[in-house]
């Protein structure tokens, strides 16, 4: 029965997933890129369709928002946001065995989102849970840092309207986006570009986590710790190596007129 | 000292406006304010207002097609058209309301495209070289049983640039300061809708869209709901009292509508972004007003202060944290406004250059990390301190600040001009104290012209 329940309700997702054009990042495109990716349907849970249908309509709405108010914000930043039906979450294995692909495929962020909703004999707990997964961080940090590149976010849906503003963070969009470019601008030796988006991430990973607004738990809280210092570490090593090469002429001009100030303290006191 | 080489400023400026002082005979519309209604398909716009205001459809775009909340979505932008127009006091604007529901057709990103390549014409003519343009689009919708409106607001000059090019004439020499606002495009945050607002928005509508035959709402009605007339355009003039009166540039009849005080109340609650846009609209005015020779009008002696006191209006009703950039623009449009009312006109204006600096201040500590924010700032602050030599324990802070703006934005050629244009100054000073030596400053001017050039 239960089976019997989630096919129709997967089935149902499955069809208001179609209404939209896939845009799902695949061989042979490899402009920048954020991907938002459908609602999943945790497997396994014993759903009230009504109340999954009102969930999904919300993410898919808030991801649309989302997208826009970075289109809006970012109108001179090279990266396209599409959506991608019928995604479930990653797992770190599934990401590393991907991160190659996607990379090549222009791929900086992968922003999914699971429902979980169980029903009990008078109440129904929903929760939701929101990741994030940087390509660049599981691509790069395979070889140069332990890092794994997915992070999440798990929040508990109550009866208020205010989720979705505590759920969608748009410094966490903001923060791994940067962290994205960042590190694909390193990787393309435009140090100077890569300077200012990973100093840039750094800044907005440190209000995530003094702002008592959002709720993190202790093993998010030291996820990102762990992700700003893999920053700290790639800030280094672009003011070190980058110095009088091409595409890093404000970093040799920071570097001769500061000196190891500079080299101390590559975001001048931005992060 | 300083207010020397700001007159000299001045001079130069007013040199260069004083084509201004040349009547062009354009076609122009008979009135300062225009307003009009078209649809997505064929945008059009008035060639000759010096700003031109584009309400692109509110949209609702819910798989229910919930009929109360797209009619109030069609709705809300006449009410929009009528309270801008109702705000404007700054000397020449053009409305348009834009209409239509395929969101292929009309999607902001396709409209902007047609307005920023200058493709949407009017009954007078093209888009003219120099002239603002600002756009306002948005969406309701609904979630976990609450109701949104959200709103999105973009702006540019027609073929213009809209960095503010400073020319001062200092200790120095001639420098020329170049700054950029911080934002031409911003989203502003969601807002809640009352159910009850819907009906509002619809009956103050049908209450609004009738055309009266004199300004009295016992007057017989000449005609109901023009607003639904394909293409309509009208001359608006004041007529007191809150009517307007409405001059039609077609076949269309003349009458009288009324701006009830409690639209503009509604509005204020449900949209605080229109203040903001007002201010855009003030500044976009004064920038024309003082650089472009194709637009033939009046503008309000006091437009500075106009656009403040319309910024902080929004200021004080939006909550910082959650939609920073809007009110940064809203700190910026001010102070970009006074820096160049400086330079246009008001050589004794630094007390003025002072005024901007305290809500720059503001913004930056907001939005660290915009680079032409900063850069701004450091001009603000460089023109008070370093002139005299009088402040000279602020530069090695302004100097910190450009370089933390050189690192957030790498490319950003104004920046290194402002940096270079500090270490003009820093060299002209006969006692810089602890600060840098002659020939470090030598030497990092030579860097700084090398690091444009590459």
């Amino acid at each position: 029965m239960v089976h019997a329940i989630c096919a129709v309700v997967l089935a149902w997702l499955a069809a208001t997933a179609g209404s939209s054009a896939a845009q799902c990042p695949g061989p042979g495109s490899t402009d920048k890129k954020v991907v938002f990716g459908t609602p999943s349907l945790e497997s396994g849970t014993l759903p009230a369709q009504q109340d999954v249908a009102t969930l999904v309509d919300q993410l898919i709405f808030a991801f649309e928002f989302e997208r826009e108010r970075l289109w809006v914000e970012h109108p001179d930043e090279p990266i396209t946001f599409v959506t991608c039906d019928g995604d479930r979450l990653m797992t770190r294995v599934e990401l590393r065995r991907q991160a190659d692909d996607l990379y090549h495929q222009g791929v900086l962020l992968y922003v999914r989102s699971l429902l979980s909703i169980r029903s009990h004999d008078s109440s129904t707990e929903r929760e939701a849970l929101i990741q994030y997964a940087s390509v660049p961080v599981t691509f790069l940090g395979q070889t140069q840092a332990p890092a794994d590149g997915l992070y999440g976010r798990r929040i508990a849906i109550g009866g208020g309207g205010d989720y979705l503003e505590a759920f969608i963070q748009p410094r966490d969009t903001d923060a791994y986006i940067a962290i994205g470019l960042g590190l694909r601008y390193a990787d393309e030796r435009k140090y100077d570009l890569a300077l200012s988006n990973l100093c840039r991430a750094g800044r907005y990973l440190s209000d995530l986590a003094s702002d008592p607004a959002v709720p993190l738990q202790p093993p998010q809280r030291a996820a990102l710790e762990e992700l700003r210092l893999f920053i700290d570490a790639w800030l280094a090593n672009i003011v070190r190596d980058g110095h009088d090469l091409p595409g890093a002429e404000t970093i040799t001009y920071l570097t001769e007129s500061l000196g190891g100030a500079f080299l101390l303290n590559p975001c001048i006191g931005g992060t | 000292m300083a207010d020397s080489w700001i007159a000299a400023i001045a001079a130069r400026m007013r040199a260069r406006a004083a084509g201004l002082l040349i009547s062009v005979m354009l076609l122009v519309p008979s009135s300062a304010r225009a307003i009009e209604q078209t649809t997505c398909e064929s945008l059009r716009v008035f060639g000759g207002a010096a700003v031109n205001v584009a309400l692109f459809p509110y949209t609702y775009t819910g798989k229910d097609r919930r009929q109360d909340l797209s009619e109030a979505a069609r709705n809300i932008s006449l009410l929009v058209q009528l309270d801008v127009l109702g705000a404007a006091r700054y000397g020449s604007i053009g409305i348009t309301r834009v209409l239509g529901e395929d969101p292929v057709v009309c999607d902001p990103k396709r409209l902007l495209g047609v307005l920023r390549r200058g493709e949407a014409s009017g009954p007078h003519g093209e888009l003219r070289a120099g002239g603002g343009v600002v756009a306002l689009w948005g969406q309701f919708f609904e979630t976990a049983g609450t109701l949104y409106v959200q709103s999105y607001l973009s702006f540019f000059r027609h073929q213009m640039s809209e960095d503010l090019e400073l020319p001062l004439t200092t200790p120095a020499g001639d420098l020329e300061f170049i700054a950029r606002l911080p934002a031409q495009q911003v989203a502003f945050r969601p807002r809640p809708v009352e159910f009850a607002d819907l009906e509002n928005i619809n009956r103050i509508f049908y209450e609004t869209s009738t055309i009266r035959e004199a300004p009295d709402p016992s007057a017989p009605p000449v005609q109901a709901e023009p607003f639904d007339v394909q293409d309509f355009a009208y001359g608006v003039e004041f007529a007191g009292d809150g009517w307007l009166r409405l001059i039609p540039y077609a076949d269309l009849p003349e009458g009288y509508v009324r701006l009830g005080g409690e639209t503009s109340n509604f509005l204020k609650r449900l949209l605080p972004e229109l203040s903001l846009l007002d201010a855009v609209v003030g500044y976009l005015t004064h920038r024309v007003a003082n650089e472009s020779e194709a637009f033939e009008f009046t503008p309000a002696p006091d437009i500075p202060v106009l656009l403040e006191r319309s910024s902080e209006n929004y200021r004080e009703v939006v909550d910082a944290r959650e939609e920073p950039l809007p009110v940064t623009l809203a700190y910026a449009l001010p102070a970009a406004a006074q820096l160049l009312d400086v330079v246009y006109h008001r050589e004794e204006s630094l007390e003025a250059a002072g005024a901007v600096l305290e809500g720059l201040d503001s913004a930056v500590e907001l939005l660290p990390d915009n680079a032409d924010l900063l850069n701004i700032h450091a001009i603000a602050r460089t023109i008070l301190c370093c002139s005299t030599g009088s402040e000279l324990g602020t530069a090695a802070g302004i100097e910190g600040e450009l370089h933390r703006a050189m690192v957030v934005a790498p490319a950003n050629p104004r920046v290194v001009t402002t940096l270079e244009n500090l270490y003009q100054l820093l060299m002209r000073l006969p006692d810089r104290g602890e600060l840098l030596s002659q020939s470090d400053l030598e030497q990092r001017i030579t860097s700084l012209e090398n690091l444009r050039h590459r």
